[in-house]
């Protein structure tokens, strides 16, 4: 049988966003009879032929980045909008998995967001079966985890791929990563990073922290 | 005494909220409350660009209602999100909020409760109070949110003060006396 996977493309940046590298990565792991396809939430319309197409599909993802401790509010948006797309429907029974990445150094940091996604699926008839969790923003295709990323991305595909995972894996799975290393190397490395974009249009450490707004009272 | 700067956000419409956005307005008569509703703004959504990091340091690239948000914000002494609770989290209007707050913060990281999170731009002792409404609030879902609240109080740098919920609105007003009460 051949399997529907829908990955729901979460990131403002779109088809630029880190998002769309681990999806890529996903999707060319695929071994199985896999028909997939990926939607970018923002810059589509949260309507019912999105919504059909989900509630119809085997498997979505909803991969995304962390936004101020949780979801974008455009993935938001299309949560809200799906919940009342499904009120009087039944249980579509859909797979639920996610990727998420933060730019932050730890994982853990994801947490909330994933728990938000899991009460999201409870509520809207998902089987929520979990997903990905990665910190450390891009800097963690720079380190020797990229390699254990690119596992568990495969591993993510490979029950994408098959209807009996369930079976085999348990009923969820959640992977974490990030780039474990001391959190003084890597804000050294983030803070040297902006330094850097900065300097490229002329400015110092010093204008980026610039204040723009008026501060009155301290 | 100086008055109580409050910046409340909220995203109060026909659908609910508007009860407890009036008795925040009595809570806080006699000190310096601006309000912005946010389910009547339309603010854009952060593309995530980081233009406010490394091209034009604090200044967002777009000039919406959000410009007004944040400089209320840098000066409050109290910062206030009302919203509507949906899946243990904030309503899409006021997320995109706070997803346009980035400015508020430096690109720079700093340590707290032993996590990376990103430094205060403009530095100042603030309170964050959130009320979370909806017709049904289960245990969970204000667990999460409760969680979530503390996680945005540490990257605002702000004073956390435990959620209020609202299920009924007749009980807004002394709900939020109390939490308030608590934290002075």
């Amino acid at each position: 049988m051949m399997r529907k996977v829908i990955f729901l493309n979460g990131s403002p940046k779109k088809r630029r966003a880190v998002t769309e590298k681990f999806i890529n990565i996903t999707k060319d792991s695929f071994s199985g009879r896999v028909e997939s396809e990926t939607v970018y939430i923002y810059e589509t319309e949260p309507e019912d032929e999105l919504f059909e197409k989900v509630y119809e599909a085997d498997a979505v993802v909803m991969a995304q980045p962390l936004y101020v401790d949780c979801l974008p509010a455009g993935v938001l948006e299309f949560m809200k909008a799906y919940g009342e797309f499904v009120k009087d429907r039944r249980p579509s029974g859909t797979e639920m998995y996610f990727i998420i990445n933060c730019g932050f150094l730890e994982n853990r940091q994801n947490d909330t967001a994933i728990r938000i996604l899991e009460i999201f699926a409870e509520k809207t008839g998902f089987d929520f079966r979990g997903g990905v969790s990665v910190g450390s923003g891009a800097i963690i295709l720079t380190t020797n985890k990229k390699l254990r990323l690119e596992g568990m991305l495969k591993e993510l595909a490979d029950e994408l791929g098959r209807s009996d995972a369930f079976e085999d894996k348990g009923e969820k799975r959640i992977r974490q990563i990030d780039a474990a290393m001391p959190r003084f190397l890597f804000k050294a490395k983030a803070d040297k990073a902006w330094i850097e974009a900065g300097a490229k249009k002329g400015l110092s450490k010093k204008d980026l922290k610039q204040k723009y707004f008026e501060q009155t009272a301290l | 005494m100086d008055k109580i700067k409050v910046v409340l956000i909220s995203d109060a419409d026909e659908t609910g909220g508007r009860y407890a956005e009036k008795e925040i307005c009595d809570f806080f008569a006699g000190e310096e409350l601006t309000i912005f509703n946010c389910s009547d703004m339309r603010i854009e959504y952060c593309i995530g660009c980081f233009n406010c990091r490394y091209k034009t340091p604090g200044k967002c690239i777009y000039s919406d209602g959000m410009n007004e948000i944040l400089q209320a914000m840098v000066n409050a002494d109290t910062i206030i999100l009302l919203s509507k609770m949906e899946f243990g989290c904030y309503s899409p209007a006021v997320k995109r909020v706070l997803d346009r707050t980035i400015p508020f913060e430096t690109p720079f990281l700093r340590t707290a409760y032993g996590e990376t999170h990103l430094s205060p731009r403009y530095p100042k002792k603030r309170k964050l109070l959130t009320i979370a409404y909806a017709e049904e609030i289960d245990r969970e879902e204000a667990v999460i949110f409760t969680r979530l609240t503390r996680r945005n109080a540490v990257n605002l740098d702000a004073e956390w003060i435990k959620p209020v919920f609202l299920r009924d609105a007749e009980d807004a007003g002394n709900k939020i006396r109390r939490v308030y009460g608590e934290s002075e």
